[in-house]
């Protein structure tokens, strides 16, 4: 279990990190989210150890990390993956990890199987590819068995057969009992992926719940429905308070009403429905909505792209004479 | 500021298996790191070659004066034996550079302060590793060179220059000098967090400060002060020990200059974020 309690971490003035008290569970995946810049890897690096707070504590399994004797088996992270000698071969660079803690070969073969560069042992890390890096890092972070997991956005740079590993093995860990905390910027992943989430926004905590009660916080609602009596509903749902647009294949969305509300207002008025569905919010929706006051780098509005009624603009005519 | 969630999470929780962080598993571990970097182990092969390849030469065709003894021969083979030292020194000190200064830079620090959140051990270990790595190449290589020097140079008992303590002096004074050059310079390494500025540094004090101490005159800063400088110290370890006195001196210096760059490091792997 990770407990990061009141943590301050500022550089220059600026508090990069304020304040922020949350906790990592045995048993169940944690995501971490925030947008670019929001202090989740200087979060991580103070769980680590690796920089100090100016105020607050961590505790990794009740004990501050650098009291633990066996801190391998405390806590596993991959910070950086790609940290390590790239003129050192994989086995190696396991190998002296291991080292520190009498972790003997056999497990450094094994962990090296397990993220499925066992047969890469021998070559140098120098060459390997950014999701190989990543599994190095996952294989590091799993040396000692340990009780705790950090992963700081450990599918960056997977291929899709790479990813659906990842998603399979966290899940699995986090089963086995263990506090798992992981970030990402892939929303679609961690909505797969987590169980809880712990959303910040320069440096501050803006959530600390299960995935499915942050979505279902989100104002993101509507419904989808088909209907032949378009513009009869139109008027009405607009009279109720609603609003009516079109929506994909032909179909209509509706917001500021519930599915309940525009049922009832179809029967009551003799509008034939063809489907109706409420729409719920993405996990993407949920987070963007919830940091939008917190995001740091912001690119200029560019806006949709604008559909040609010819189509895509690539298209090629051919001129048959 | 919280707004934790109860989750419903299982009862079972994971136990790892009992393993302990040790120094003498910290002291592998860095045995490892230097035995695989290429460039460290290129390094130490020419130190050996620097130290041998130098001496036995030099040796081999320097021409005694007839008749003498094989005491007699003493001093022109503490000479001979220390010549390839003169250069093996600088290598030294660009292997503690790099050993020192390259876990930063290429990230593996946070791998081993990830192992071993204290850091000192880290720091530690690497100054046995390193240093008693080279210092022990050293020592054998000098040995090895001593032997053969001593057989090119005169036909008396092997036995003679170990029953001459300035012989002894000086060929343990060129492992001190390795051993503190070494310290001295993974320190810098670590302090620095740069290869490039480590090597530059520890050149630095061992040739220009050495040299700039020299050039100042004796009524503005007293002889005994430059005569104390890192090189001055390291130099002194690596000539003829003729004078005890000054030999014990220069241990002294070296040993001050080691543990002070020693300490910086402490207190900046302690303190500084990686």
């Amino acid at each position: 279990m990770i407990e990061v309690n009141g943590v301050t971490k500022r550089y220059g003035g600026t508090a990069v990190v304020d304040d922020l008290s949350f906790v990592v569970r045995p048993g169940i995946v944690t995501g971490f989210l925030g947008p670019n810049g929001s202090g989740k890897s200087t979060t991580m690096r103070m769980i680590l150890g690796l920089t100090q707070p100016d105020s607050g504590t961590v505790l990794v399994d009740g004990v501050p990390f650098n009291q633990h004797r066996n801190p391998l088996g405390a806590l596993g992270a991959m910070i950086d993956p790609k940290s390590g000698h790239p003129g050192r071969t994989a086995f190696r660079h396991l190998q002296a990890v291991a080292a520190t803690a009498r972790i003997g070969t056999s497990r450094v073969r094994e962990v090296l199987d397990l993220v499925g560069l066992g047969d890469v042992a021998n070559r140098r890390i120098g060459g390997f590819s950014m999701g190989m890096y990543q599994r190095l890092g996952v294989a590091t972070a799993l040396l000692a068995d340990p009780s705790s997991l950090m992963f700081d956005e450990p599918i960056n740079g997977l291929d899709p057969d790479g990813i659906l590993w990842m998603r399979t093995l966290v899940k699995r860990l986090a089963a086995e009992g263990r506090a798992v905390l992981i970030s990402s910027h892939l929303m679609s992943e961690m909505a797969l992926t987590a169980n809880h989430v712990v959303v910040i926004g320069k440096g501050r905590l803006i959530a600390d719940d299960t995935v499915s009660a942050l979505i279902g916080r989100s104002r993101t609602r509507g419904v989808l429905l088909r209907t032949p009596q378009d513009e009869e509903l139109g008027r009405l749902v607009r009279s109720s308070g609603g609003q009516m647009s079109n929506g994909p294949d032909g179909a209509f969305r509706v917001d500021g009403l519930t599915a309940v509300e525009v049922g009832d207002l179809a029967a009551a008025h003799g509008i034939r429905l063809h489907e109706l569905v409420p729409l719920r919010a993405s996990l993407e929706e949920a987070f963007v909505e919830l940091t939008a006051q917190s995001v740091t780098f912001r690119g200029r509005d560019i806006g949709e792209p604008e559909q040609s009624v010819a189509g895509p603009a690539n298209n090629v005519k051919i001129e048959v004479r | 500021m919280s707004t934790a969630t109860e989750v419903d999470a299982p009862l079972r929780r994971h136990v790892p298996p009992t393993h302990e962080l040790t120094f003498g598993g910290l002291l592998r571990s860095e045995l490892i790191k230097l035995v695989t970097a290429r460039s460290l182990v290129v390094l130490l092969i020419m130190v050996a070659l620097c130290t041998a390849g130098l001496s036995i030469p030099v040796a081999f065709f320097t021409d005694p004066e007839a008749q003498q003894s094989a005491a007699e021969v003493l001093p022109t083979f503490v000479n001979t034996t220390l010549i390839g030292m003169q250069l093996s020194i600088f290598l030294i000190a660009a292997i503690g550079a790099v050993a020192g200064a390259s876990d930063f830079g290429n990230g593996t620090i946070r791998l081993a302060f990830g192992a071993a959140p204290r850091r000192t051990p880290v720091l530690a270990a690497k100054l046995v590793a390193v240093g008693g790595v080279s210092a022990g190449l050293v020592a054998v290589t000098i040995f090895v060179t001593a032997v053969v020097n001593w057989l090119a140079l005169t036909p008396g008992p092997m036995g003679t220059p170990l029953t001459d303590r300035t012989t002894i002096l000086s060929l343990i004074g060129a492992v001190v000098a390795t051993a503190g050059v070494s310290v001295s310079a993974i320190s810098l390494g670590c302090l620095l967090r740069s290869s490039a500025g480590a090597i530059f540094a520890i050149l630095g004090l061992l040739i220009v400060l050495t040299i700039a101490l020299m050039t100042v005159p004796a009524e503005v800063l007293p002889s005994a002060i430059s005569r104390h400088s890192l090189g001055m110290a390291v130099t002194t370890l690596l000539e003829s020990a003729n004078d005890t006195g000054r030999w014990l001196g220069a241990v002294a210096a070296l040993t001050a200059w080691s543990a002070a760059l020693a300490g910086g490091a402490v207190l900046s792997m302690r303190r500084r974020d990686v």
